[in-house]
């Protein structure tokens, strides 16, 4: 009798173990299926009839404001409105307040220089990048490299304290670069056409304002750093980041985004 | 280990209920004896800064560091640099997450770490746990949304903070930039609204430790006028909130004094947002009365970002910074400190926000980090 108790014993508490995981596991089940999930942002467009941008409009040739929202994200806003079939309305927030606004809902998308963030992509819904704004490496004319790397114990030129000087020192020791300190991208460009450098780290849009006045440079296809700049939605919002990127998408294929790039960047 | 494990059934089936516990008793033991240990960190006696300036500072953003290491590492480089003072923002819902219920493991290991690094503490406190906050599907809402039926819950936390920290943190700053609708929950300004949580907000600090410094006030500088959605002007708002009876509500008043693309010694005026706007806040004070207290500029700084509006060449904020620290110490008398937007942030903004930072998310040092360091050191350029 004494065993027989106790194995009746382990069974019930076995039973009641199964009992409280069947339990926990029933209610983690029942709050996923009545968590309040946040509807589309889509829907919200439509039956306003208007899109809301968050922008920071003072960030040219991207976003500026002058009486007008202005500057290639603006339009390429209202073009992406135009084929949605809805109007468009703006918000301005400074670069550490795009993300709250979206996240209360003032706005239904972000459009203001924001870089593809992989730390945010559970919160947050991407588009395709519409431009890269990362460090690039200009060269003289028919110079025969491909990277960084390819500099190795050459001289590269960099503006003093910008984002292509912190990329190149942590190269220095690698590629045994040896630097050349200048105090503006333009500078920089002007050590390589002098000769004084080899190459020159400078951001995209330097380079092509560089390359549109001046010629005997080339930009290397491989960037050195990738700041990619993209459209942003709530994660909650599936339906209208496939309608923006669809839009997107469509606006890079009948060339109407390269129109758009030749208008605001050089 | 077979035969161990069959004594063990052996005793289970044949040994009383006692036996069972003493023996559940020992696994439980055994467990916690092998758990592994969190890493100690020896936080050594406080080393004084050496600094050639004693009013520098930094505003730090450690409260979101995930690594112990790193905080250690960030305060060791603001000791380096030469800056003696450090903000840093101590969210009320890290600390707060159930009403009544504090957990400071957090913000201790900070304060004790900087302490260590000998490091005076200006310790920010705002935001709004979600408890204390309308529930999502009533109104959504960011965290800087507190309701005026919770402001008591809000000097409760201050009461509760000044009280843990009592001689550890001898300066805290109530609220950021009510100014902006944004820092006020998304909501219209209101500075009468502001005033009225100082009030109940000030005599709990007070209370709990009558020597701390009551910092309120913390301004954005911004030229909106009334009635603008996004804020509103600084000193439009100071004015109102000396209507309100301010002055019985803060010991220093906490000044944020942006240069943006303007150098350090661009002069004032009430339409210019610049460095030296922080001395029209000061003739404000003297205005009202209150050329008694004395004023730390919590927030300003350069960016280096030269694509941004606001933004300046690396060598240039490079030079406007230097200027800052030397003007509030040669200068401003009534200035206590003056701390740079923002020595390191936890993870990277992906934005201009970085070129704000002295040090990158990786603790890479910016070359504004080593202008000051060798500032702050006197060594000479």
């Amino acid at each position: 009798m004494p065993r027989l108790k106790r194995e009746y014993d382990l069974l019930l508490l076995t039973a009641a173990l199964l009992v409280a995981a069947a339990g926990i596991f029933g209610w983690r089940v029942w709050s996923i299926a009545h968590k309040r999930v946040r509807p589309d942002a889509w829907t919200d467009v439509q039956a306003r009839g208007r899109l809301l941008v968050g922008t920071d409009p003072t960030f040219m040739p991207f976003s500026g404001y002058e009486g007008d929202y202005t500057g290639l994200e603006p339009e390429i806003m209202r073009e992406v409105a135009r084929r949605l079939g809805v109007e468009i309305q703006f918000f301005a927030h400074g670069g550490d307040g795009l993300y709250e606004a979206l996240d209360v809902g003032q706005v239904d998308v972000l459009a203001g220089q924001m870089v593809i963030d992989p730390q945010r992509m559970g919160l947050y819904r991407y588009s395709m990048p519409y431009y890269d704004a990362g460090q690039v490496l200009v060269v003289p004319a028919g110079t025969d490299a491909v990277d960084l790397a390819s500099f190795s114990d050459r001289r590269v030129a960099v503006e003093l304290g910008s984002e292509g000087d912190g990329v190149a020192r942590r190269a220095q020791a690698a590629d045994q670069l040896t630097l050349v300190h200048t105090d503006a991208p333009s500078a920089a460009l002007d050590a390589v056409a002098a000769g004084a450098a080899d190459a020159a780290i400078v951001d995209r849009l330097s380079a092509q304002e560089v390359l549109r006045e001046r010629s005997g440079f080339a930009i290397l296809p491989t960037p050195v750093t990738s700041e990619p700049y993209a459209l942003v939605t709530r994660f909650s919002s599936p339906e209208l980041a496939r309608r923006l990127q669809e839009a997107l998408r469509a606006m890079q294929a009948d060339g109407t985004l390269e129109t758009l790039y030749r208008k605001w960047l050089p | 280990m077979a035969p161990m494990f069959a004594l063990s059934r052996a005793a289970w089936r044949h040994r009383g209920r006692a036996w069972q516990w003493r023996c559940a008793g020992a696994v439980a033991l055994v467990l916690v004896l092998i758990a592994p240990l969190p890493t100690p960190f020896v936080l050594g006696a406080p080393v004084p800064v050496t600094t050639v300036n004693p009013k520098i500072g930094v505003h730090t953003r450690l409260t979101d560091e995930v690594e112990p290491r790193k905080i250690l590492q960030t305060l060791r480089l603001v000791h380096d640099m030469g800056a003696p003072w450090i903000v840093e923002f101590f969210p009320w819902p890290y600390y707060e997450p159930v009403k009544g219920q504090f957990d400071w493991a957090g913000a201790d290991f900070i304060v004790d770490a900087a302490r260590a690094e000998g490091l005076e503490v200006v310790a920010r406190l705002g935001a709004v746990p979600d408890w204390a906050r309308p529930k999502p599907e009533e109104l959504e809402t960011n965290w800087n949304y507190l309701a005026e039926e919770h402001f008591p819950d809000y000097a409760d936390f201050v009461g509760a903070f000044v009280t843990h920290f009592k001689g550890r943190v001898h300066y805290v700053i109530l609220w950021n930039e009510p100014n902006l609708t944004r820092e006020w929950g998304f909501r219209p300004v209101d500075p009468e609204g502001y005033v009225h949580l100082l009030s109940l907000a000030y005599p709990r600090a007070k209370a709990a430790d009558p020597e701390v410094q009551v910092l309120a006030g913390a301004l954005a500088p911004t030229l909106e006028p009334e009635g603008s959605q996004w804020g509103l002007n600084d000193l439009l708002f100071l004015e109102r909130l000396y209507a309100a009876g301010f002055a019985d509500y803060y010991d220093i008043l906490a000044v944020h004094s942006y240069g943006l693309a303007l150098p350090a010694d661009d002069p004032p005026a009430p339409e210019r947002i610049n460095y030296r706007r922080a001395e029209l806040a000061r003739e404000s004070m003297v205005r009202h009365g209150e050329s008694d207290k004395p004023i730390m500029i919590t927030e300003t700084g350069w960016n280096d970002q030269p694509r941004w509006i606001h933004g300046v060449r690396p060598a240039q904020r490079v030079a406007y910074t230097l200027a800052a620290y030397r003007m509030a110490q040669e200068q401003w008398p009534w200035c206590r400190m003056t701390a740079m937007w923002a020595f390191k942030y936890p993870a990277p903004f992906h934005n201009y926000m970085d070129n704000y930072a002295f040090v990158s998310a990786d603790l890479v040092p910016r070359v504004i980090y080593e202008e000051v360091r060798d500032y702050s050191q006197g060594i000479a350029r």
